[in-house]
């Protein structure tokens, strides 16, 4: 996809890695709706180029209601990004803190709703647009390698570890009609959120235990989204962007 | 068509997208909605342009 003057939405763009991506569309000529839930990281611009939404996209009537805003400022969607998502560590069990013996059903919603139900209903809205203005777009989703099974986050891996299947599924549901669908999982990434989630100590054992020794910057993970929207070739995968780490 | 079992939105969409590489046309969202027998896709290729039997 050739990017200049396209229409691309960003859920989740508010965010460390959002913001970085923000940048590198807006260095290409697209134009991006930031869709968004916290109003405290609504970034000051004065670019014209940039709408900022806040919605809770993982609210079906929020979600629709936002792209309809966005997809009419942009004219049409040709990308969307999802994201949006909650990093969180919670052990299932813990034999160690009494207090906090059983992973709490109420923060497993939350980092569901985030990470898989945000995905989910931005993709389906903006699919729909896609498919009846026969827009060959492209999906583009935040997995993590935490899909994998990352021991202490349950409900993060698994949010992840769907987001990846929805990607497998919407590629060769939505194929036919040229929109691609991919994901992109980063490892440990230096942002706010990564030393939110994590300790120091814990972080320092990841970096330990990556080839290349050290966190990956937002911007790795921003160059990493242009390149697929770019191929247009690419569809129905995830690519690790994680410093040859292994969970 | 709508009455195969076998038949679903999956294996429409692949024959939408063989329809329109062999014809090298491309189909509106409503076209594609209205293709739901044989009778109405060859009515739909003739408006087209395409020569089918
Ligand atoms: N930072 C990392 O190390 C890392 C590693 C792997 C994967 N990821 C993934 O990359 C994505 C971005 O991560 P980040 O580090 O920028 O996180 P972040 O917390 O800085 O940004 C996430 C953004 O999503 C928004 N958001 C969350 N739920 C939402 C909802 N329901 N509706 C609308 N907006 C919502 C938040 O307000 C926030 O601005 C996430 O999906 C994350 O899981 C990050």
């Amino acid at each position: 996809m050739k990017l200049a003057d396209k229409g691309a939405i960003v859920v989740g763009g508010a965010g460390s890695i959002g913001q970085a991506l923000v940048a590198s569309l807006r260095e290409k000529d697209v134009r991006v709706a930031v869709l968004d839930k916290n109003p405290e990281s609504e970034p000051v611009t004065a670019d014209a180029g940039i709408l900022y939404v806040r919605t809770d996209a993982a609210d079906d009537a929020e979600a629709g209601a936002a792209i309809a805003t966005a997809s009419q400022w942009l004219g049409k969607i040709d990308v969307l990004i999802n994201c949006a998502g909650l990093i969180h560590s919670e052990p299932l069990i813990s034999m160690v803190t009494p207090s906090r013996r059983r992973h709490s059903v109420a923060s497993w919603e939350t980092v569901i709703r985030s990470n898989l139900t945000a995905t989910f209903l931005a993709s389906l809205h903006v699919a729909e647009h896609m498919a009846a203005n026969r827009i060959k777009g492209v999906i583009v989703n935040l997995s993590s390698v935490s899909a994998a099974g990352n021991p202490g986050q349950t409900a993060y891996s698994a949010a992840k570890a769907g987001v990846e299947a929805m990607t497998a599924v919407w590629a060769r549901e939505l194929g036919p009609l040229g929109i691609r669908v991919v994901a992109i999982a980063p490892g440990f990434v230096d942002t706010h959120s990564t030393h939110a989630a994590l300790s120091e100590e814990a972080l320092k054992e990841w970096k330990r235990r990556t080839p290349l020794g050290r966190l990956g910057t937002a911007q790795e993970i921003a160059s990493t989204v242009l390149f697929v929207l770019e191929n247009d070739f690419i569809s129905g995968c995830t690519i690790r962007v994680d410093g040859g780490l292994v969970i | 068509m709508q009455e195969s079992g076998a038949w679903d939105s999956l294996t429409h969409m692949q024959l939408i997208a063989a329809i329109e590489g062999d014809f090298d046309i491309e189909l509106s969202a409503d076209e594609i909605v209205q293709m739901t027998s044989v009778a109405q896709i060859k009515s739909i290729l003739r408006k087209k342009a395409v020569e089918v039997q």
